[in-house]
């Protein structure tokens, strides 16, 4: 590698507003080629905004991009690609609905000068991914040392040399971790690993020399992360410019080069990663200096607050004593369900136990059963093949006395257009209605300000029409409802999932002390979220139980193997059909 | 036997323009974008067509004309839709009020007037073939205009780079602008074109089948296309069996008295309706998984 | 102040969809001010006007009920033309069940919402049960309806003393709704106003109301805290289809006093238009069916007055609804952008002063 490392691309005071708010506010940073480096920062810091600005998809209202020292300005993400930035965005940058090959013709045609009409024959290549020849760009990543100072002349200038370059390359398609992905797949029939590589991949076979990941790592157990930021330094290595962008700070410190923090969309930090260590960085993110953050790996890593670790270490105590005597709430023996849909693979001879005052966490997959399962536990009639569902003592099938907090309030669990009063009273049927009678607005009126003042609800006007709350105070209005409500069972997906740091504790703080009758059950893609709230985990894959770990197992480590273990050993047949074989129902 | 002939030759000719409907729909709602105005458009072509051929006489410009007027009313619904960001269902309805009032209002000094038919296509060898020879094969020239544009539907659709264009477009557009597809453009494209063979497929109603204009003359035959998009699951060649079937239904009832049935013909007209909310139902009961672009769903919401 | 904004937004709509109906008045070579004025002027400007105007308000308002009901629980109701008919239909058989007795207007009101709501429950189940589109069902099943009020005036229900024209037998005196101030007009004005009024609070005070409004925002929500999402879809449309059934009764029984083919002048689809144009907002119902109430009678007298095509007030309505959506998406957009320009102004604000 060269001493004097290049720009690859720079921001130099970017602004950009939002309506109420600035995303970002006079940020300049310097991306280097050759490095991998981390932009940090909390839910709703403003990373995001940068992301979508180096990928052309905002323009900033104020500041301006450099590429290679020469400023430009993005007018659209096509430009952008053109000039050698990809993006892979939180949210997926691939259609669901189309096939991966169609996704990647998608890709392949910005690569291409003019548009033209080709046939869409995509074909299979022995080593995986890989456009034909036709559609593909020639070009291969060069290494860094013939990338002289000014990276956006090199470009230019490799689009002329249609047939020099590696001949050996040049007909080996591109491929990530030695997956082999048919392209007639529908892309919402892979795992997230295998999106990821595809997401990645189809950039790799176009102009891209600057790839921008928004939370590559989000739905990916420990070991595929590792594996993925293996690949990312060999790129980073044959001169690729990558800008991670996270919030899980153990694994970022450990591979990035260079770390950029931004906190209320401002830069507060910028450094090299000889300097940084852990607690620095979290300091920096959190913009307060707290003495007791956590150094080991696997207890509450999330959690990054005393109080956190302390409550966490009690609850666990706690566990130990109770599990002597359990008091059971639902159990599921030998549960077969029928296969309902393509992607979701049905239950499979699973037993399954819930007793009350435990917090049970469910870790799988997407098309891993685990919807099935919570569903089961929500009450809902699934068709069983076999086996047998009962619920102990008085509890019913009934909705109630269960709670459900799903993953996103915007789409399910509040409505925007309602007032605060309103969602918060959804479930208490009796408050809702006979708004004439004095006595039954006054008791709503109550009941409204005890849980506004109870939660911490910011604002605190009751008539605020719901969608105009930030994100952390719309969970919590979520978490208000639910847990008034359920006595019993509480179910909740994603718990924490897109929070600040200030909402995401106060979210595991309530579910962690929950009162004694109430079972909690959580499932969560993030592995780590897990681990701070669960005593227990339950791990599924394909429909059948494949781990159960409870008090001490109960770490990132253990989980993700499970999970990955589980998806290895059924095999490399990944012929897109979603859950794979299942010997039970079909 | 004789009847039979006349009663398929009827039944092409009577679908003909919900084929030509249907196909406009599959294409503005593959790109994304439901057009609801498609029997406002129809209307407007009708009545332009009719303007047109009996100021000038000539019907090749009649239909030109036709086909125009559908396509401004479509491109008057992207426009809304897409710039300046109105509901696509409430626009649509709008623009069907909007283009039937003003069919009916610019079309009510020609209502009644006698109409020419359309040329057809007559192989003189090829129409002494019994039974399929006048229905099928002495058809006018928009008959196989229709066809031909089914298929040139289908093979840009999914055979071609704009096919995918416009298939990135209608199954998610947000990523899609992320890819660098011109989404905007991609839709103007799709629903103006696809109101245009509105257009034309009331150009056929007036010029091809019933040979007059009137207040009304679409009778609905616009909601029945959006309807069959829905059961040729948003696929131009299934297009042509659901455009042909209900084209029979309508020769069936044309024809009814004829064919000895004596049901009044009141009763009789309501079953191209019935029968298609029958075919609505059995499309939602068979597909368990929908073929609906996904943008188009999220619309209906 | 939301409140005026909206009457705002309506009047400058209503200018620009009188300018788009001057530009077609022109293409045909009528001149538009003078088309205008009148109107304007049968619509509102005597007391017969007015009395016309108020009568054509009836079915109006009831059908635009028809669509709004629906509407808060995300149904699209078109459906209120044959909804009236079957009302029709409904009053008429009612009467040949029980005859000239005391019964008779109970039982004639009672037929047309019953038949109203079956008709409307036709799509509710279709959607309820396989997820049919309503908005297709609603409109196909109005070409069927008028077909069957066809059928039945030219077939088992016509006047054998109409000597062949197709229309059913005259009401009895005792049937037909006592006119007043010596118009057309009938009582029947003021009950549709309280309807409405009580629909009004049902929907605002009511458990019932938030909930059904609730399945119209957020049908996810509603279904995860228990609310039967898909009996309120069913509900609400036949709620609507009832009311657009008493919209027929009040067309057999004050206006026309028989059952014939022209029975509706597109009632139901106006009212579709006045529902849409008031979006959930209530209050704008029942001047938005004056507004367009007025311009269909007036409509209706100018084209026998001075051969205006009845459809200028389609044209009007739907530039009307059109050029209502269009102020209301430009004033939201306008909004952001004003919204951003602040947080810019204020940031601009802060580094100076650093």
């Amino acid at each position: 590698m060269t001493e004097r490392k290049a720009i690859a691309v720079a921001l130099r005071g970017v602004t950009k507003a939002y309506p109420g708010a600035l995303a970002c506010e006079k940020v300049t940073a310097e991306f280097y080629w050759g490095e991998i480096h981390a932009l940090l920062g909390e839910n709703g810091a403003g990373k995001s905004t940068i992301v979508k600005i180096l990928g052309g998809i905002l323009s900033p209202d104020r500041g301006h991009l450099e590429i290679g020292g020469e400023v430009v300005s993005l007018a659209n993400p096509r430009y952008a690609r053109a000039l050698g930035i990809g993006v892979v965005h939180q949210a997926g940058s691939l259609i669901d609905t189309l096939t991966v090959g169609q996704n990647l013709r998608l890709a392949g045609r910005l690569g291409a000068a003019t548009a033209r009409l080709l046939p869409a024959q995509f074909s299979v290549h022995e080593q995986g991914i890989g456009l034909p020849r036709e559609i593909r760009p020639d070009r291969s990543p060069t290494e860094v040392d013939s990338l002289d100072e000014r990276p956006c002349e090199h470009l230019r200038a490799t689009s002329d040399e249609a047939d020099s370059g590696d001949g050996d390359s040049r007909g080996r398609p591109e491929f990530l971790g030695g997956t082999r992905i048919a392209s007639n797949v529908l892309v919402r029939d892979l795992s997230p690993h295998q999106r990821r590589l595809v997401e990645i991949g189809r950039l790799l076979t176009s102009d891209v020399r600057i790839l921008v990941l928004d939370e590559p790592t989000s739905a990916l157990t420990p070991q595929e992360s590792e594996g993925l930021f293996e690949e990312l330094r060999s790129l980073a290595n044959r001169g690729y410019a990558i800008v991670v962008v996270s919030h899980k700070l153990p694994e970022i410190t450990k591979h990035a080069d260079r770390f950029t923090v931004i906190r209320k969309g401002r830069v507060v930090g910028r450094l090299e990663r000889a300097k940084a260590n852990s607690k620095h960085l979290a300091e920096l993110i959190l913009g307060r200096k707290d003495s007791a953050l956590p150094e080991c790996e696997d207890l509450a890593q999330t959690a990054w607050s005393s109080t956190g670790v302390t409550t966490r270490l009690a609850r666990r105590r706690h566990w130990h004593e109770s599990t002597n005597s359990p008091r059971p709430l639902l159990r599921l023996k030998g549960v077969s369900t029928v296969r309902e849909s393509p992607h979701e693979a049905p239950l499979c001879g699973v037993d399954f136990e819930l007793n009350r005052d435990e917090i049970v966490g469910i870790a799988g997959r997407a098309g891993s059963g685990a919807t099935a399962l919570l569903r089961l536990i929500y009450g809902e009639s699934v068709r069983l093949e076999q086996g047998n569902v009962e619920w102990v003592g008085a509890v019913q099938k009934h909705r109630h006395t269960i709670g459900f907090m799903p993953a996103d309030p915007h789409a399910a669990g509040l409505v925007g257009d309602l007032t605060i009063a309103e969602n918060l009273a959804l479930r208490q049927r009796k408050l809702l209605g006979h708004a004439w009678r004095k006595s039954r607005r006054d008791s709503a009126t109550a009941f409204v300000g005890r849980l506004i003042e109870d939660y911490d609800i910011r604002p605190t006007n009751p008539g605020e029409k719901a969608r105009n709350l930030s994100g952390g105070n719309m969970r919590k209005v979520l978490l208000a409802r639910e847990m008034e409500y359920a006595a019993d069972l509480l179910l909740a997906v994603n718990p924490t999932a897109g929070l600040d740091i200030a909402s995401a504790e106060f979210v595991r703080q309530r579910i962690l002390q929950q009162p004694e009758s109430r079972c909690t059950v959580v499932y969560s893609e993030d592995v780590d979220e897990l681990c701070a709230l669960c005593d227990r985990v339950v791990v599924l894959s394909r429909g059948r139980v494949v781990g159960e770990l409870s008090g001490e197992q109960v770490t990132r480590q253990a989980i993700g193997l499970a999970l990955t273990e589980a998806s290895h050993s059924d095999g490399a047949s990944q012929d897109g059909k979603g859950g794979g074989q299942s010997l039970c129902a079909d | 036997m004789e009847l039979t002939g006349l009663i398929l030759g009827s039944a092409i000719a009577a679908g003909t323009p919900v084929l030509l409907a249907i196909l406009g729909e599959i294409l503005a709602q593959r790109s994304g974008i439901v057009n609801l105005g498609l029997e406002g458009a129809m209307a407007l072509g009708a009545m332009t067509t009719a303007w047109v051929q009996l100021a000038t006489g000539s019907t090749v410009l009649a239909l030109i004309a036709g086909s125009i007027a559908g396509a401004l009313l479509g491109l008057t619904h992207a426009t809304l839709t897409v710039v300046a960001r109105i509901q696509v269902l409430a626009s649509g309805l709008c623009l069907f009020f909007v283009g039937k009032g003003l069919a009916g209002f610019w079309g009510a000094p020609i209502v009644g007037r006698p109409l020419p038919g359309l040329p057809s296509l007559r192989l003189t060898v090829l129409n002494e073939i019994p039974f399929l020879g006048p229905a099928i094969l002495s058809q006018d020239i928009v008959v196989y205009l229709a066809i031909a544009i089914a298929a040139v539907m289908w093979w840009v659709l999914f055979r071609t780079n704009l096919g995918l264009l416009i298939q990135a477009s209608g199954e998610n557009a947000e990523v899609a602008r992320a890819e660098g597809v011109p989404v905007v453009r991609i839709r103007l494209l799709c629903v103006t074109v696809g109101a245009s063979l509105a257009g034309l497929a009331g150009a056929h109603i007036v010029l091809g089948f019933s040979h007059t204009w009137l207040d009304g003359i679409i009778a609905g035959r616009g909601w029945v296309a959006i309807g069959l998009v829905i059961l040729a699951r948003w696929n131009p060649i299934y297009a042509l069996p659901c455009a042909y079937v209900f084209g029979g239904l309508i020769a069936i009832q044309l024809n009814a008295q004829a064919a000895g049935i004596s049901i009044s013909p009141y009763l009789l007209s309501m079953l191209p309706y019935i029968v298609t909310i029958a075919a609505l139902t059995a499309a939602h009961l068979w597909s368990k998984r929908t073929a609906m672009p996904a943008e188009v769903a999220n619309a209906e919401q | 102040m939301r409140r005026l904004i909206s009457i705002a937004n309506l009047l400058f709509a209503l200018v620009l969809a009188l300018a788009g109906l001057s530009l077609a008045l022109l293409l045909v070579g009528r001149r538009p001010d003078t088309t205008i004025i009148s109107l304007f002027d049968a619509a509102f400007g005597s007391r017969l006007g007015l009395s016309e105007t108020l009568l054509r308000t009836v079915p109006v308002l009831l059908c635009a009920l028809a669509a709004a009901i629906p509407a808060q629980s995300g149904q699209i109701n078109i459906g209120g033309e044959g909804q009236l008919h079957l009302g029709a239909i409904g009053t008429v058989l009612a009467l040949s069940l029980v005859g000239n007795s005391g019964l008779m207007v109970s039982t004639m009101v009672l037929g047309a919402i019953l038949l109203g709501g079956m008709w409307a429950a036709i799509p509710g189940v279709l959607r309820m049960r396989f997820g049919v589109n309503e908005a297709l069902v609603t409109l196909f099943l109005n070409y069927v309806a008028i077909s069957l009020v066809q059928y039945l005036v030219h077939g088992p229900m016509r006047d054998p003393a109409s000597h062949g024209w197709p229309m059913s037998e005259p009401l009895p005196p005792a049937a037909i709704l006592t006119p007043i101030f010596g118009t057309r007009l009938h009582w029947g004005v003021l009950l549709v106003l309280v309807v409405a009024l009580v629909i009004v609070a049902v929907m605002r005070l009511t458990r019932t109301g938030v909930e059904l409004r609730t399945v119209g925002l957020n049908v996810r929500t509603a279904s995860l805290v228990g609310i039967p999402v898909r009996w309120y879809w069913f509900g609400s449309l036949v709620c609507g289809g009832m009311l657009a059934g008493l919209a027929g009764y009040y067309e057999i029984a004050g206006v026309q006093h028989r059952l014939r083919t022209d029975i509706s002048l597109g009632f139901g689809y106006s009212g579709f238009l006045v529902a849409w144009m008031c979006r959930g907002q209530f209050w704008l119902l029942f001047p938005l069916s004056v507004l367009v109430s007025g311009l269909i009678s007036s409509a209706d007298s100018l084209q026998i007055m001075s051969g205006l095509p009845a459809a200028s007030a389609d044209v009007v309505q739907g530039l009307l609804l059109l050029f209502v959506l269009l102020g209301q998406s430009s004033l939201a957009k306008w909004e952001q952008v004003r919204a951003v320009r602040q947080v810019l102004q204020r940031e601009r604000k802060y580094s100076s002063w650093n």
